[in-house]
């Protein structure tokens, strides 16, 4: 089965890789030039010491950030990634076989067909699960300067989704759920199809709705001077805004009341008016040292998931066509 | 011959969502057999012939291959059956060579030297794609990668269906021949009664998912007659289908003729004119009789 294997598969192995040299000239192309700029301009130092930056630091930070905007909206398309290589390579494992007739001759080898699936899904997955962590490995790299200055740091969607564990994790869900999906329509297209939006639809839930609560977040109070910018950075911020000295959260329009009576001459500037009128800036987050665990809780959620569909399409082949 | 048969069926019923393709399918082959099952589209041959090789699961019954009770879909179950599907299909992508090697990296016994003989006496190109082969080609390097298993029992659903009449008949001549030296059962499907006619000593009749008859076609031919009579003399006696064994009754004009399986002993109707019947009759009218009812199993044993 291996030699069988090795056979139908090599083909998707050899793309994976192809795939893979494209994005590391792309992403080292750019990163170069992106890291280059980081150390060069200085930005690094700009962004630690904001305070006492002169103004030739603060225009080398606004430019690198205007581009770190733009490399981020490229990786986050970068997301349905996984999705697609990962629903296409579990598609291709049952439907062709279908479409073609040739489950026929491939059931009726001495190997039973619950083998014949394992070897082939084995594979596959290695296959999926090396390509994406290759991947991740790279993103990692190239996104390193975005990480240490932008306020979400790694927490950021970019950087999250596609530096660590979660994004082999993310690729083999999408395995399953191509192979489950080839399995149940017998068509490699619609199966891709179905694969690829369950896909983006269980990510982007996962990410919204699940993601923040995996641990309790923690609440913070600080002297308005250091509102919004004085975040650390890398914590991921989930909630942030102006309370007074009771602990109560100022609605918008209690908080324009007092921030409207600001006068530009005020002695200390703005933030000093505020800390007078007793408004002081609150965030509930999640600190940066957490990246670790998040990723292992998300990445260990697609597992369970991955098992559960797995688990699935091992009884649909016994069942279905049984 | 040994006692244990080459493949018992034993009431297998497959049923799809609402629709029974196959039930009450009970059936004892010998050894050694050549099988035609025969039937229209829809009678339940595939079904019936892919539950033998392992990829139907069936709704009720138990498929027995010489004795034995593996699990359906276990290795020991599979390599008992070599299966041709319907238009053997191949991976296209793979060589003749691939394909072989396919076959021996995939069963446990796998004769090499007989598939290559095979395929160089047939004159086809290890180095070819499958995608490259004729229709005829394919059906050679299929029934090759069936044969090569070293299957006592080889099972072909509709073998012959994509192949023009010449290449047919070469084909069958060359199943024939393989099988011939080794005391392999051959089950074959086809809806072209006449070329399975000559080559098998067996016969099954399915039609609307029911086993019609079955039994060696020697004993088959014995065992029925063609009475024909005058359509007034049927009248008065009644209805032709009271008369036992009856299995099909044609009206014409002026004559009625009704096929019969009649039993050992005198001939029941002496005032009818009995012919012998052809196996091309004998398919035909079992097909063309309405749906059993079964009142008495059909008898099948081998």
């Amino acid at each position: 089965m291996l030699w069988m294997t090795w056979r139908q598969h090599r083909a998707h192995l050899l793309s994976c890789l192809a795939l893979l040299a494209v994005a590391a000239l792309a992403l080292g192309y750019d990163g170069y030039s992106l890291h280059t700029q980081y150390t060069d301009d200085g930005v690094g130092a700009c962004a630690r010491h904001l305070g006492e930056g002169t103004p030739a630091c603060k225009a080398a930070l606004r430019d690198f950030l205007d581009r770190a905007d733009v490399t981020d909206q490229f990786l986050d398309w970068m997301m349905v990634v996984p999705g697609v290589v990962g629903a296409l390579l579990g598609a291709l494992l049952v439907a062709p076989e279908f479409e073609q007739g040739t489950w026929r001759m491939a059931w009726t080898q001495a190997v039973p067909r619950t083998r014949w699936l394992a070897w082939k899904l084995g594979f596959v997955v290695v296959v999926a699960a090396g390509f994406s962590a290759a991947l991740a490995a790279l993103v990692g790299w190239y996104r390193a300067p975005l990480d240490e200055i932008r306020p979400d740091g790694r927490f950021a969607s970019a950087g999250f989704d596609l530096e660590g564990v979660v994004l082999p994790a993310y690729t083999v869900f999408a395995v399953a759920l191509g192979a489950l999906a080839g399995l149940l329509l017998r068509r490699t297209v619609a199966a891709v199809a179905l694969a690829v939006g369950v896909f983006v639809v269980v990510r982007l839930s996962v990410e919204t709705l699940v993601r923040p609560h995996y641990w309790s977040p923690v609440s913070r109070v600080g002297d308005p001077e250091l509102a919004p910018t004085g975040v650390q950075a890398g914590d991921w911020t989930l909630a942030h805004g102006w309370q007074d000295l009771s602990g109560r959260n100022l609605s918008h329009n209690a908080y324009r009341a007092i921030a409207d009576g600001a006068t530009p001459d005020y002695p200390g500037g703005f933030a000093a008016f505020l800390r007078d009128h007793g408004v002081v800036w609150w965030q509930t987050y999640q600190p940066a040292s957490r990246f670790g665990a998040f990723q292992l809780v998300e990445a260990g959620l697609y597992m369970v998931l991955s098992a559960g569909l797995v688990a699935g399409l091992f009884v649909a082949l016994r069942r279905r066509t049984g | 011959m040994t006692g244990v048969p080459a493949l018992h069926v034993e009431g297998l019923g497959k049923r799809y969502g609402q629709t029974w393709a196959l039930r009450d399918c009970t059936l004892t082959i010998p050894v050694g057999a050549t099988v035609a099952v025969v039937g229209p589209n829809g009678a339940g041959k595939t079904t019936l012939l892919e539950a033998v090789a392992g990829l139907v699961r069936p709704t009720e019954g138990t498929i027995r291959v010489l004795g034995e009770t593996a699990r359906p879909g276990s290795s020991e179950a599979l390599a008992q059956v070599g299966f041709v599907g319907q238009q053997q299909p191949l991976y296209k992508g793979f060589t003749v060579r691939e394909l072989l090697k396919m076959g021996r990296a995939l069963n446990r016994e796998w004769d090499q030297l007989l598939a290559e003989g095979w395929l160089a006496e047939l004159g086809i190109p290890l180095d070819r794609k499958a995608g490259r082969l004729s229709g005829g080609q394919r059906a050679q390097v299929a029934l090759a990668l069936a044969l090569a298993k070293r299957s006592p029992l080889l099972v072909l659903d509709e073998p012959t269906a994509s192949l023009d009449p010449l290449v047919r008949r070469q084909f069958m001549g060359e199943v024939m021949a393989a099988v011939a030296e080794d005391e392999i059962t051959v089950l074959m499907s086809s809806h072209v009664v006449s070329e399975l006619g000559r080559l098998c000593d067996w016969l099954v009749v399915l039609a609307h998912g029911r086993l019609q008859v079955a039994g060696p076609i020697d004993e088959l031919i014995d065992e029925h007659r063609l009475f024909t009579g005058p359509r007034a003399g049927v009248a008065a006696a009644g209805d032709a289908d009271g008369i036992p064994g009856v299995v099909n009754v044609e009206h014409g004009d002026r004559y009625t003729r009704a096929l019969v399986r009649v039993g050992p002993g005198p001939e029941p109707h002496p005032r009818w004119q009995s012919q012998p019947v052809g196996l091309d009759d004998l398919v035909l009218a079992y097909l063309a009789a309405p749906a059993p009812t079964y009142g008495t199993a059909p008898a099948c044993s081998g």
